[in-house]
């Protein structure tokens, strides 16, 4: 995460914490205030309801109008689908850089649409690049496509502090594993290995309270991963 | 362990804004010595009374022949008094305001015995049809015994079993609504509409009378779901300009007062509803218009949402 960004988090998770205090009747009204001045946040948040709604329309716009784009290039053969993606994919990462960077966008719902737009059109247009233009068999593609989400998911959690990514970089991390030989072992391998190191980076000072949620749900993630490895009924179902 | 906070403690208690004498307990909970499973409790709860009473119709269901009906029902019954006697004696003085729980169980331990209630009914009526061919009457008893108890021991998840039965006697079911509401007969759509409009004004008669005041979102949030729900259902049939037109105006109206009481989840619903509305008329054109509308008008919300949450200031929790 950008250190600012790690800095007002730290400050976000303070006032929280005072906001609960300040309920359960430990502080008052000028206390809050004065730890809320002690720890200000320079970040844009919204509420619940508006982060949902704000999340919400401005994934329906970024998809309406790559499709709106798209009717323009219909003719433009196979490779016009799959460029445009990436490239409107690529924009989007600017723009939510833009957003949580300059805008000091935080909990805006829009930055996370934005981010989850892109992560969805460089998905979208490599797969088209792999099936459709190389040719790749669907096996192939599949797992292509899991080590590519691997990475963006695992890049996303990182740069942007979304716990959802961090449990999706683990999910398709597990999906890469499981066309191995062996797969099994090598879930339950994930999980024992990778818990001891996530446990430790959940109680981390050194990450900010976003990446410390990250790793938890990577952990959760793993965990479950360990849980679907040695349940009796996978084996049963193979 | 939240580290920030654990670390925060010990300054904002140097600096004289935190307690002395309350620090080390905070201290506790940040370094997750002490911690809360209220959360946890109540959703263990809540699932145990899902499963005992979807285990109770299962039993039902599967052993019908064995342990027969007048058991079944006796059996069903017993359970439900139980678990409302356990409420009836620990329950609280009634208030006509909100009234505290004295423990983390009473609320499910009511909704329980509810739900037994009415399971008890339902299958009484299967088995032996007292009520012949108005056998949806017995949603309506169900509803009030359920108002009743939502009243009398102050259960805001009662309240809303209420309504929902309620609804559900008027032949307006979750599971009907959620199937065909495209297809949805204009007796459903009318019967939505009535009850949205039927919730709503007992919301606002019971926060005007300050009887049960704290009931009235329940109320009012279901009330203009359904009314949204049943004008929302007419966008698909042959006349759907005038329910779209009316989905529209109906929408901006809920959130223009919404914005002005500052009601944030009636404001999702009103504009959510409204750009329905708006939308199935630029659908009736072409795809080209059509996309390019949805583009450019959910840019548009956006920055109006942008405008209206700085002028609404909606908590962040």
């Amino acid at each position: 995460m950008r250190p600012d960004a790690a800095e007002a988090d730290r400050n976000a998770a303070v006032r929280k914490a005072a906001r609960a205090w300040k309920k359960a009747g430990v502080i008052d009204d000028a206390a809050l205030a004065k730890i809320e001045a002690a720890c200000p946040d320079d970040r844009v948040r919204v509420g619940p309801v508006f982060r949902v709604l704000l999340f919400i329309f401005t994934l329906v716009g970024i998809n309406a109008g790559f499709g709106f784009i798209l009717l323009f290039f219909s003719d433009a053969g196979e490779y016009a689908f799959a460029t445009l993606a990436l490239v409107v994919g690529a924009g989007l990462v600017f723009l939510t850089e833009l957003q949580t960077g300059l805008f000091k966008r935080a909990q805006g719902g829009t930055e996370a649409a934005t981010s989850f737009a892109a992560l969805g059109f460089l998905a979208g247009g490599s797969t088209w690049i792999f099936s459709e233009m190389m040719g790749v068999s669907f096996d192939d593609v599949l797992l292509a496509e899991l080590i590519l989400l691997t990475l963006l998911c695992a890049a996303a959690a990182w740069r942007w502090g979304y716990p959802f990514y961090a449990a999706v970089s683990v999910a398709t991390l597990l999906g890469v594993l499981a066309h191995l030989p062996a797969a099994r072992l090598f879930w339950i391998a994930l999980a024992v290995l990778a818990a001891p190191v996530l446990l430790r980076l959940e109680d981390s000072p050194r990450l900010p309270p976003a990446l410390r949620a990250s790793a938890t749900a990577a952990l959760v993630t793993a965990l479950a991963g360990l849980y679907i490895a040695v349940n009796l009924q996978s084996f049963d179902l193979g | 362990m939240n580290p920030d906070v654990a670390d925060a403690i010990p300054r904002l208690t140097e600096a004289g804004i935190l307690p002395p004498e309350a620090a080390p307990r905070l201290l506790r909970v940040a370094r997750r010595e002490l911690v809360s499973v209220r959360r946890e409790l109540r959703f263990v709860l809540y699932l145990g009374v899902l499963l005992l009473t979807g285990g109770v119709g299962l039993l039902v269901k599967e052993n019908l022949d064995r342990i027969g009906p007048v058991a079944i029902a006796a059996g069903i019954g017993l359970a439900a008094a139980a678990a409302l006697f356990w409420v009836w004696r620990v329950a609280p003085p009634f208030s006509r305001g909100e009234a505290a729980s004295p423990n983390l169980a009473f609320d499910y331990m009511l909704l329980l015995g509810v739900l037994l209630v009415a399971a008890d009914l339902a299958y009484i009526e299967v088995q032996l049809s007292p009520l012949g061919a108005n056998w949806p009457w017995h949603f309506l008893i169900v509803s009030l015994l359920a108002a009743a108890a939502a009243v009398r021991f102050d259960s805001r998840i009662v309240f809303s079993l209420a309504l929902a039965s309620f609804a559900a006697w008027r032949g307006v079911s979750v599971a009907r609504f959620g199937a065909d509401v495209l297809d949805a007969s204009g007796a459903v759509r009318w019967n939505a509409l009535a009850c949205g409009v039927f919730f709503i004004l007992l919301g606002l008669v019971l926060r005007h009378a300050g009887f049960k005041a704290h009931f009235e979102p329940v109320a009012v949030h279901l009330g203009w779901l359904l009314v949204l729900g049943g004008l929302a259902s007419g966008i698909g049939e042959e006349n759907w300009p005038a329910w779209a037109g009316a989905l529209l105006l109906v929408g901006m109206g809920l959130a223009v007062g919404a914005f002005r009481f500052r009601r944030f989840p009636l404001f999702a619903y009103g504009v959510i509803g409204g750009y329905l509305g708006l939308t199935r008329f630029i659908f009736a054109g072409d795809e080209v218009l059509g996309c390019f509308w949805i583009s450019f008008s959910a840019i548009l919300i956006v920055l109006g949402l942008v405008f209206a949450q700085r002028r609404m200031r909606e908590p962040l929790e």
